[in-house]
């Protein structure tokens, strides 16, 4: 066999084994996405037919017509875009000044930034579940919003250095040359370039706070805040046979977060990986 | 020196745009470190501290039977995800780079599972996984695994190893990315060189990629490694530690004591020793790292 044929031979299989691998893995979303589609008849038969034989937009219907689950929804969105706004903002304060200054104890306090990621749960909860109690603010959206810029903003400054730290720097020189100052740099030179990574960066907080499950669960008691991560589960568990409307809740929950995602991939692998490169 | 001029000092801005972020980041984590290490140290009862107890509490723990039981789970769990995670994630993305086209597509379609909320993943396996209608056992009897349904999530010899294949399931793009990345980085001369010396697959992969690998894997695999270690969201969704503890991890251990038993002291106790195992980890790692000549 020549080297070419061999070749090809050897393509084929892998994107055979490519497209089965592939879908064996997203095999899941897409049951969830048919599952959201059927009858309880259809849902609850044995055995299992592959193809639904009809198609439903009741589950849907209830979910959001029916249910506490858009309420759920409009908490996140506020918990989320909140949070995510004030992450970004100091978040690109602190990655500008770590990328283009030197002042003592820099590099410390970066590798603290990451050192932080490996706390454990229950040592941020338990405290702050006292905190908030003893200040009355337990069951709020001050609380949460509070809480969720403490833990994420580390994660965005370190995102967002490697961003920044790829637009050149003779560019800020050359307009301080001509007498711009700091402000003016990082205001009309530095933000404008770096616009892609910092909505990159905000998206990425955004779904890593939309998606949060556990610290709102424990922060929270009451429908008031409590958010579409939480009240989703909390609705699995009350009607466990309604498959149809927990699978539906479920789609609608993933979808806000695989669009955006989808919309900013590109930019966000390229500056993840040149950010982690870099280190 | 006045103000003005101090302000303008390169050093001091510097600091002052990192400053509310330092701020609030090492303020809450201070906070909550220094308070979890007072509660493990002092007498809890009845929702208030009743007093000073010193080391007892360290040493209850460390002589409960469900502490080491904790252990010994979260070893096997931590273990076998993160070993699935390596082999899925490098292998796809070996495949990937193997490919002559059309690897964006399947790059974005891998990395679903990374994305989606925890709480949909958690939703989804449940699902499949249910013992009377999910679709898992209708496909393992149609393939002859299995001779009867099985109630995968509510038996304690195969929760565990359900639990597990969900969080790997989720997990995996993460190391795909980071090898992606770490591979488009090999420079193409090298393959290049080997290639006219007449090398083979295994040996390109050991000489060239490998090496040019090691340092991105094993910061990604140390990173992987703290997020499986205090993983607990789908765990506590699908099972809460049950059954009878059989999916019961550290995190998920200090979480159930913290607040189903409302122990305050005993779950701070336990998220210490799992901080000071992680700690042991991540310093080893950077030894071994440093004997290998990293730059870390």
């Amino acid at each position: 066999m020549s080297r070419k044929r061999a070749r090809t031979v050897r393509s084929l299989v892998l994107y055979a084994f490519l497209i089965s691998l592939s879908a064996i893995l997203i095999f899941p979303v897409l049951w969830l996405l048919l599952s959201s589609l059927r009858t309880p008849d259809e849902l609850f038969s044995w055995p299992i037919s592959f193809w639904p034989g009809e198609i439903t937009l009741d589950n849907y219907r209830r979910v959001l017509f029916d249910s506490p689950i858009p309420r759920t929804a409009w908490n996140s969105v506020k918990i989320t875009v909140i949070s995510s706004l004030i992450i970004t903002v100091l978040a690109s304060l602190a990655a500008y000044g770590f990328s283009r200054f030197e002042f003592p104890g820099k590099r410390f306090l970066f590798i603290g930034l990451l050192a932080i990621r490996m706390f454990p749960l229950v040592v941020m909860i338990l405290p702050l579940y006292l905190l908030w109690q003893r200040l009355g603010l337990f069951d709020s959206l001050l609380s949460i919003v509070t809480t969720y810029v403490a833990v994420f903003v580390s994660l965005a400054v370190w995102l967002l250095k490697g961003f920044f730290d790829a637009i050149a720097i003779e560019l800020e020189e050359a307009a301080m040359i001509d007498g711009a100052t700091r402000l003016q740099c990082l205001t009309r030179i530095v933000i404008p370039l770096a616009r892609p990574g910092i909505t990159a960066v905000f998206i990425f907080v955004f779904v890593f706070v939309w998606n949060e499950y556990m610290i709102v669960l424990t922060l929270t008691e009451t429908e008031a805040v409590r958010p579409l991560s939480v009240g989703l589960v909390y609705f699995m568990g009350q009607f466990t046979q309604d498959w149809g409307a927990t699978t539906a809740a479920s789609a609608l929950g993933m979808i806000p977060v695989i669009i955006l995602f989808a919309a900013v991939q590109k930019n966000f692998i390229k500056g993840l990986s040149e950010g982690g490169m870099k280190g | 020196m006045n103000l003005s001029r101090l302000l303008r000092r390169k050093e001091v801005l510097g600091m002052l745009l990192v400053l509310p972020v330092i701020l609030i980041t090492t303020g809450v984590y201070g906070y909550t470190l220094g308070y979890t290490l007072y509660l493990s140290l002092v007498e809890w009862s009845f929702g208030s501290v009743k007093g000073f107890a010193g080391l007892s509490n360290y040493i209850d723990v460390a002589q409960s039977a469900e502490f080491w039981r904790a252990v010994l789970i979260s070893g096997i769990y931590v273990g076998g995800i993160m070993i699935s995670c390596l082999i899925l994630g490098l292998g796809l993305a070996l495949i990937l780079e193997a490919i002559p086209g059309g690897a964006n597509i399947f790059r974005i379609i891998l990395f679903i599972p990374w994305i989606i909320p925890g709480f949909v993943a958690a939703t989804v396996f449940m699902w499949m996984f249910d013992p009377l209608y999910g679709v898992i056992n209708y496909v393992f009897l149609q393939l002859g695994l299995i001779e009867q349904r099985v109630g995968w999530l509510g038996n304690p010899d195969t929760a565990l190893g359900t639990v597990m294949m969900g969080v790997a399931w989720k997990a995996y793009p993460f190391l795909m990315l980071l090898s992606v990345a770490g591979l488009q980085s090999v420079p193409r001369e090298l393959y290049d060189a080997v290639d006219v010396d007449g090398a083979n697959a295994f040996q390109r992969f050991r000489h060239v990629t490998l090496p040019h690998l090691q340092g991105i894997l094993l910061t990604g695999c140390l990173l992987l490694f703290l997020m499986v270690a205090n993983s607990i969201e789908l765990l506590y969704i699908a099972t809460q530690g049950g059954p009878a503890g059989a999916t019961t991890t550290l995190p998920v251990h200090a979480y159930n004591v913290a607040f189903r038993s409302w122990d305050f002291s005993g779950a701070s106790v336990i998220s210490i020793y799992l901080l000071l195992i992680l700690l042991a980890f991540i310093i080893a790692a950077m030894r071994a790292n440093l004997r290998r000549g990293g730059s870390q």
